[in-house]
């Protein structure tokens, strides 16, 4: 486990949540530090969306600790975690649909810049960096579903965050596609520094970018470690690669 | 740089620049014709304050009459002369009572104090969503009403208050229409704008990416109900006389058809469907007061206006739900810009 952070993290404690009498998240930890790509799997159901909006401030854990870089950051608002740095994409997109392509990623950077100009013009460059810059001004729910995932990304990289929440990036593309978004994903480290959680159900996708794998089932981890360590482990294998071709 | 200036301004410029024609051509036609475009243009204020909130937010609001109620008497209390008020408004305290406010600085105090109920309603309304929203703001009218329906000693009660300065003319009304829409051109394009226009497609990744929705919210249904008050107080102080009934479901109705049938999602589609219904309002008028064919007499039932307002907005609800500018504002022309132009 990650004990020892020295550039700062994103750290989840003892979060339980329950839904009536379900319960989604038995006493998960989670450490995600800056800089680091780290694979969230787990058949369906194992509580992996319910995790990142807990980390996300969307669902409030009914016991726990989340920090960011040290300060807790547990029973904030959504819009005060993302102001703090903690940014987050969605498996259904929810992208602002009737809003231009550049406006949906405006619309993030105008409550961080100190004018609209300024906002439009860094806008510009993510979706530049994106690829997307061709498509800015066009209505983004006219778009393919490939872009509108893409724009996705970009809408979260424009809240500039030292953290990055990936729901299912790849779900429902083709393989060029994925290929593609792992390229992207492995840039978002290096170039904007942040640290990455990918959730995905695509295993192609998490070994080959994560250095380091969260595996969990029924609301508790039950294995921690690289790619090849996951892979070897019995709990994984009987919980989630026996039953899961992917 | 000019042309790249008009081309951030076009879509108010074009409305302004469509007023005036109406304007223009408004002041040589017949008294008649002239108090038809200055009660359309008063409705246009009422509508773009409705814009406003409603169009960026995408928040339905059945409550706005509340504020031209609030708007229209306050203003009321400040500048009927004080003869007047000392036989209808006996209740006022002293400083109102004795005093008698130039109608600009009426109507000024008037809309910050519609924007200040507003403020007070809104903390809670503004953290509902949908439905329950809209019932919310219907219920802030319901109440707003029967205050001002039952407070005989400031408002006279359900009877007409008479006496109001009557300074609306074509061009005052005009020039507030071009104010209003100013004011919700500036506010649609600025950074709390763009957040709210954001919450409105998605209210979940709104508040991801930074949104505080509720804090945006308030100011748009602040700044929104000043203006809607200020509607309020053109109509008082267009007719000289002012009543409870003038601001409750009918206005509502009529004002959100307008919206509604030009679309809510820019302020292009406020201007048209104000102007549309407008036409369509008066024509039928004319067919209720009757019109001869020859030697027949036609003379159509009353209550056609608002039943045929009421098909049209059915009609467009059906076959372009989106209403008739459909989210877009009035296109450049090819003169500065050959791509088309878009909401912003």
């Amino acid at each position: 486990m990650n004990e020892t952070i020295v550039t700062g993290a994103l750290e989840a404690e003892r979060i339980s949540v329950r839904f009536g009498g379900l319960r989604a998240l038995e006493d998960i930890a989670l450490g995600l530090a800056r800089g680091e790509l780290l694979g969230l799997i787990g058949p369906n159901g194992a509580g992996k969306s319910t995790l990142i909006n807990v980390l996300s401030g969307f669902q409030a854990p009914v016991d726990g600790t989340i920090r960011l870089d040290g300060r807790s950051i547990t029973g904030l608002e959504p819009h005060q975690i993302s102001r703090a740095g903690v940014a987050r994409t969605f498996q259904a997109v929810r992208l602002f649909q009737g809003l231009s392509v550049i406006e949906n990623v405006a619309a993030g950077l105008v409550l961080r810049r100190s004018s609209r100009h300024a906002a439009m013009k860094r806008a510009r460059e993510i979706l530049d960096w994106m690829g997307l810059g061709p498509k800015a001004e066009l209505i983004a729910g006219t778009l393919p579903y490939g872009d509108e995932r893409r724009i996705g990304i970009a809408r979260a990289l424009a809240a500039e965050p030292r953290y990055l929440l990936l729901d299912e990036p790849a779900a429902g593309s083709n393989e060029d596609e994925i290929g593609a978004l792992t390229e992207t994903i492995a840039r978002i480290r290096t170039e904007f520094g942040c640290g990455v959680l990918v959730v995905e159900h695509n295993m192609g996708l998490i070994m080959s970018l994560c250095e380091r794998i969260q595996v969990i089932d029924g609301g508790r981890t039950i294995a921690i470690g690289t790619p090849a360590e996951v892979q070897r482990d019995p709990a994984v294998r009987r919980a989630y690669l026996g039953e899961d071709e992917d | 740089m000019a042309r790249h200036a008009i081309r951030l301004a076009w879509p108010f410029l074009s409305l302004a620049l469509l007023l005036l024609i109406v304007a223009a051509l408004g002041s040589l036609a017949p008294t008649v014709i002239q108090r038809v475009i200055t009660e359309a243009f008063i409705r246009l204020v009422m509508v773009i304050g409705l814009y406003l909130f409603v169009g960026n937010s995408g928040v339905l609001s059945f409550g706005h009459a509340a504020f031209m109620m609030t708007g229209a008497y306050g203003a009321a209390w400040l500048d009927i002369p004080v003869k007047s008020k000392k036989i209808f408004l006996k209740g006022l305290p002293n400083f109102l009572g004795q005093a008698e406010f130039p109608p600009w600085l009426a109507a000024l105090c008037a809309m910050g104090f519609s924007g200040l109920i507003a403020l007070i309603v809104g903390v809670p309304l503004v953290r509902l969503s949908g439905l329950a929203a809209s019932i919310g703001t219907f219920s802030v009218l319901v109440i707003v009403f029967v205050v001002y329906s039952n407070w005989n000693e400031v408002t006279n009660g359900t009877s007409s208050l008479i006496g109001l300065p009557i300074y609306v003319d074509l061009w005052v009304a005009y020039g507030c229409a071009v104010g209003a829409m100013l004011a919700a051109f500036l506010f649609q394009n600025s950074r709390l704008g763009l957040a709210l226009r954001a919450s409105r497609e998605d209210e979940v990744a709104a508040k991801a990416i930074g949104v505080n929705v509720p804090f945006s919210r308030l100011v748009a249904f602040v700044l929104s109900a000043a203006l809607v008050a200020l509607g309020g107080i053109l109509q008082a102080h267009f007719l000289g006389a002012l009543n409870v009934l003038q601001f409750y479901i009918g206005i509502t109705f009529i004002t959100i058809a307008m919206l509604v049938v030009g679309g809510t999602g820019s302020l292009a589609g406020a201007v048209i469907g104000t102007g549309a219904i407008s036409l369509v309002f008066e024509l039928l008028r004319q067919l209720e007061v009757g019109f001869t064919v020859g030697a027949t007499e036609i003379q159509l039932p009353p209550g056609l206006r608002e039943l045929g307002v009421a098909v049209i907005m059915i009609v467009i609800l059906i076959f372009r739900p989106a209403g008739l500018m459909a989210g877009r504002e009035i296109p450049l022309p090819g003169l500065f810009n050959p791509s088309t132009a878009r909401a912003p």
